[in-house]
């Protein structure tokens, strides 16, 4: 039977795979995967990149023992290769009510067709991708998966989400690396609207489980201008209450708070080599993975 | 502070402005969903103070740049320096109104200046601030305003007439009524008036001084903020003084026998010794006199070296700190004694009236024809004795003869139905039989016909015994019978006077016929009548009259002097003429601020100015001030509307 046709697919942002497609986003870490990929393996294999020296055990494979070091030390030793595999890429999407802030598409829109083009990326170059989609209600968690098929899970899945409740963000995060076994890509995309030391211990934790961790920190030009001039009554999306103010009055201490934390989780994504891009919902999708693949092309972070 | 134009503080209520704007703004507020809140609750718990000392700060310097806006646009004045006056417009016209009267020239304490010549210098400080501004000086004596030509111009001997020392009282009300209808007419735009007094009660509060307030208030009210009014009052009654007036004169063959009064005033002593230097035609006599009361009549035998018929006099005492009132004068003329003429149908109380009316030669009154009466017999006459009935005729010209100026001592006929004066009549007759009679309780002891001799026992009215009378409707009662009906009534008619009886010189009527009341009566009148005594031929300094007379000589001093200022004796057609300052110049009564501020209670009060303090003299227009302020005010609502990193860079 046929899968049934959607609208979704046009969160796939065409412009960015027309670019980005060929090259590779590889991980900076050494991944464990299932199958051979492109990823450094932290585990010996067979690929071209050699690896060390090693004494031969007896037991072990002799197709591996190097006869030419044999032939000049008279002993035994086995030439030893670099392993590639492939990775588990999860995706994980903020989907708490100040998600649905941003102009011209909201932070939830514009997280979705980020997620749903790097899910396209990373499957296309053979690795697995799972989706978590991080909401207090009935989350819904999609197994990494290396089918190309799975592009259409997640289309299904990102497809009717809206942004609503408050943010788990944390709790969240800390899940996934309590989850995940094996060692992966872990893709935050989020506006991280949450206390800072949470979210750095969430990141600490992915971290810890040798997890690969990018942080897409979405936030509107509004957000980070907070141009407004006239009185304004300022209502919480998460309903934490509503503030009446001048914004003139009180701009330059927002900015200032606001500028403050986007700087602890810069500085924290730095210290735990986490890779951190924040990103304006006004950017297209190619530029913020431009940034991302720039990142990624040498393994850097 | 006052403004020149008030109406423009209703502007004030737009200094609200801002506020009003700042409330309709918080209820104009937009609402907007908002993901950042955390940052919002942050940023206001942070800046919540600083921010509403901020916001609060700002209103209010807009509030304020606003208010000192709308008072510049009013043009405030400044009562006194103001220490933020950058400019001081002149005002158009500085008046000086000068109290002149004879008190003005007692000395202010601890000085050695009169207080007229302290206003003077007080005046010359006043305008000091205003250079530009033109110089009006009126004086109360001729309250004519005039221009003088900056404030040492008061020192030119051209001035010194309308400001040196007089003998004058004055009349500030219609001083100041009618420079300020001069002003008006002049149409003087601001106009600063300063008016130096010593408050003297007298010269303040006439008859006519309700209403020329009145009109004062008006035209300040009309005025006001253009012309303000200050009052620099010199209330301190002087230390010490002593003051000298002659109450009457008699005259023998050797001697005149003044009658002086001596008025001490603050006195420490109970009695102290005056000297006192009089003159009876230029020759000079001292005496020394010990005063042991207040007040203290004198009577001093005044002896001639060579008799003349017509002379003069004066008294003089030693200097104190009013001068102005030691010295009185007088003069007398033995020639024009009064005529006295008689009329009675009675011809026995013809005679009794003729008896008491005999001059001092001995010689009777004469008698006036009760048949036909003419003109011609009237007109010699000085005082008519009338008793009886007179025709419709006589009637006429005993009314034009009173008019005139004479004097009638007239008593009730004996019958009542008899035709009496068309001016003056009786009450019906009232008798009482001969063990009982009316008594005189009561008369008018000082200052009238039955005044208490020089030596101060009483005329014996009270020895009268009278069982018949007729009480005069007319006249204020001289003397009183013991149910309070007049005796002897007095009332000025025209230009003279009339006495009136209530009883008759007859045996049947009372014991008046014994002459110890009568004689003494028509004595005293006649004496009042003469020009003998020195108020038929006194002026009062500064009276209309005085004003009227050009042509006249100093006879007591040979200096320059004017009978309209100048108390003396002058030759005046002819006639030896005593001029002396008016009686009430010597009272110490003032009139208070508050009493005057009630008198004028429409316009703005007068401010009153201390003697001592001359920075408060000056007043300008501040608005320069207010200008100042506002930029102030704008200038800090703009820094604080800087963001704070400018701030901190620049």
């Amino acid at each position: 039977m046929p899968r049934r046709q959607n609208s979704y697919f046009s969160y796939l942002d065409q412009d960015a795979l027309s670019q980005i497609s060929g090259d590779y986003l590889l991980s900076p870490f050494p991944m464990e995967g299932n199958v051979s990929g492109y990823h450094r393996s932290p585990h010996k294999g067979s690929s071209v990149e050699f690896a060390e020296y090693r004494e031969y055990t007896p037991g072990e494979d002799p197709k591996r023992m190097d006869w030419r070091v044999f032939a000049r030390s008279d002993r035994y030793y086995l030439k030893e290769f670099e392993a590639e595999t492939n990775l588990r890429c999860h995706l994980a999407i903020d989907c708490s009510a100040s998600m649905s802030f941003g102009t011209p598409l909201n932070k939830l829109e514009y997280a979705k067709k980020l997620g749903a083009t790097l899910a396209y990326l990373y499957l296309c170059q053979g690795d697995a991708v799972g989706l978590h989609t991080l909401k207090k209600k009935k989350p819904v968690t999609l197994p990494p998966k290396r089918n190309p098929a799975q592009v259409q899970e997640i289309l299904e899945v990102l497809g009717p989400l809206q942004a609503k409740g408050e943010t788990t963000l944390s709790q969240s995060l800390h899940e996934i690396a309590e989850s995940s076994r094996m060692r992966g890509l872990v893709v935050i995309i989020s506006d991280f609207f949450e206390d800072v030391p949470l979210i750095n211990d969430a990141i600490t934790h992915l971290r810890d489980r040798k997890h690969d961790v990018i942080l897409f920190h979405l936030l509107d030009q509004q957000e980070l201008e907070f141009s407004f001039d006239r009185p304004t009554r300022f209502i919480d999306l998460e309903g934490q209450g509503s503030i009446i103010t001048e914004p003139t009055l009180i701009r330059e201490e927002y900015l200032s708070s606001l500028e403050e934390h986007i700087k602890s989780i810069q500085e924290h994504c730095l210290g735990c080599e986490a890779s951190y891009f924040q990103v304006q919902t006004s950017q297209s999708i190619r530029e913020t993975l431009d940034g991302l693949k720039k990142s990624r092309r040498g393994g850097g972070i | 502070m006052s403004f020149l134009q008030p109406l423009a503080l209703a502007g004030l209520i737009l200094a609200l402005t801002p506020l009003i704007i700042h409330l309709l703004n918080l209820l104009r507020h937009r609402s907007q969903p908002w993901a950042a809140t955390r940052f919002l609750f942050q940023a206001r718990k942070s800046s919540s103070r600083m921010s509403k000392i901020k916001r609060w700060l700002t209103l209010l310097f807009r509030i304020l740049a606003l208010a000192c806006l709308t008072l510049m646009i009013a043009r405030p004045i400044s009562g006194g320096d103001f220490f933020l006056s950058l400019s001081s417009r002149s005002p158009e016209v500085l008046v000086f109104i000068l109290d002149r009267s004879a008190s003005m020239e007692s000395v202010v304490e601890l000085t050695s200046k009169s207080k007229r010549q302290h206003a003077i210098e007080i005046f010359q400080r006043f305008i000091e601030p205003w250079p530009e501004s033109k110089i009006v000086l009126v004086e109360s004596v001729y309250e004519e305003p005039f221009f003088i030509h900056g404030s040492d111009s008061l020192k030119d001997k051209s001035y010194e007439h309308f400001i040196c020392s007089t003998d004058t009282a004055a009349s500030l009300p219609k001083t100041i009524l009618k420079t300020l209808r001069w002003m008006k007419e002049s149409q003087i735009g601001s106009a600063e008036i300063l008016i130096a007094s010593d408050m003297q009660k007298s010269n303040w509060v006439k008859k006519e001084s309700a209403d020329q307030f009145i009109k004062i208030d008006q035209i300040l009210t009309e005025k006001n903020h253009l012309w303000t009014l200050k009052i620099v009052p010199f209330q301190s009654p002087p230390p010490y003084n002593l003051s000298v007036r002659i109450d009457n004169i008699q005259k023998n063959k050797e001697n005149l026998k003044p009658s002086i009064i001596l008025n001490r005033k603050n006195s420490k002593k109970p009695s102290s010794m005056v000297n006192i230097e009089t003159q009876i035609n230029g020759k000079s006599q001292s005496h020394s006199l010990k005063i042991n009361s207040n007040l203290t009549r004198w009577n001093p035998e005044l002896t001639f070296e060579q008799e003349i018929e017509q002379g003069w006099g004066s008294i003089q005492l030693g200097n104190d700190f009013c001068n102005s009132d030691n010295q009185c004068f007088f003069t007398y003329n033995t020639k024009s004694i009064a005529t006295v003429g008689v009329r009675s149908s009675n011809p026995n109380i013809g005679i009794i009236l003729r008896s008491a009316a005999q001059n001092k030669e001995g010689e009777q009154a004469g008698l006036i024809s009760l048949q036909n009466l003419q003109e011609s017999e009237l007109r010699s006459k000085k005082i008519l004795i009338q008793q009886g009935t007179l025709s419709l005729k006589e009637n006429v010209m005993f009314e034009k003869f009173i008019k005139n100026g004479g004097t009638m001592i007239a008593f009730p006929s004996e019958e009542e139905n008899s035709i009496e004066f068309s001016f003056l009549n009786w009450q019906k007759l009232e008798s009482k039989i001969e063990e009982d009679s009316f008594s005189v309780r009561d008369w008018a002891k000082e200052n009238s016909v039955l005044a208490n001799f020089v030596d101060g026992s009483e005329l014996p009215l009270e020895y009268l015994s009278i069982q018949k009378r007729r009480i005069p409707n007319q006249g204020e009662p001289l003397a009183y019978y013991q149910d309070g009906k007049a005796f002897l009534s007095k009332f000025t008619y025209g230009n003279g006077l009339i006495y009136a009886f209530s009883t008759l010189p007859l045996d049947s009527w009372s014991s008046l016929k014994d002459g110890f009341i009568l004689v003494p009566i028509i004595q005293r009148i006649i004496q009042e009548s003469s020009p003998i005594s020195t108020e038929s031929n006194d002026m009062i300094c500064g009276s209309e009259e005085s004003k009227q007379i050009f042509e006249y000589t100093s006879v007591d001093l040979p200096a320059q002097k004017s009978p309209s200022i100048n108390a003396g004796v002058y030759q005046i057609n002819g006639q030896l003429t005593s001029i002396n300052r008016p009686i009430l110049e010597n009272e110490d009564e003032t009139l208070s601020f508050p009493e005057l501020n009630l008198m004028l209670p429409n316009s703005s009060p007068i401010q009153q100015l201390k003697t001592q303090d001359t920075f408060s003299l000056k007043r300008s227009e501040i608005w320069t001030t207010f200008l100042f302020l506002t930029l102030l005010f704008l200038l800090g609502e703009t820094l604080l509307g800087l963001p704070t990193k400018l701030r901190r860079k620049n």
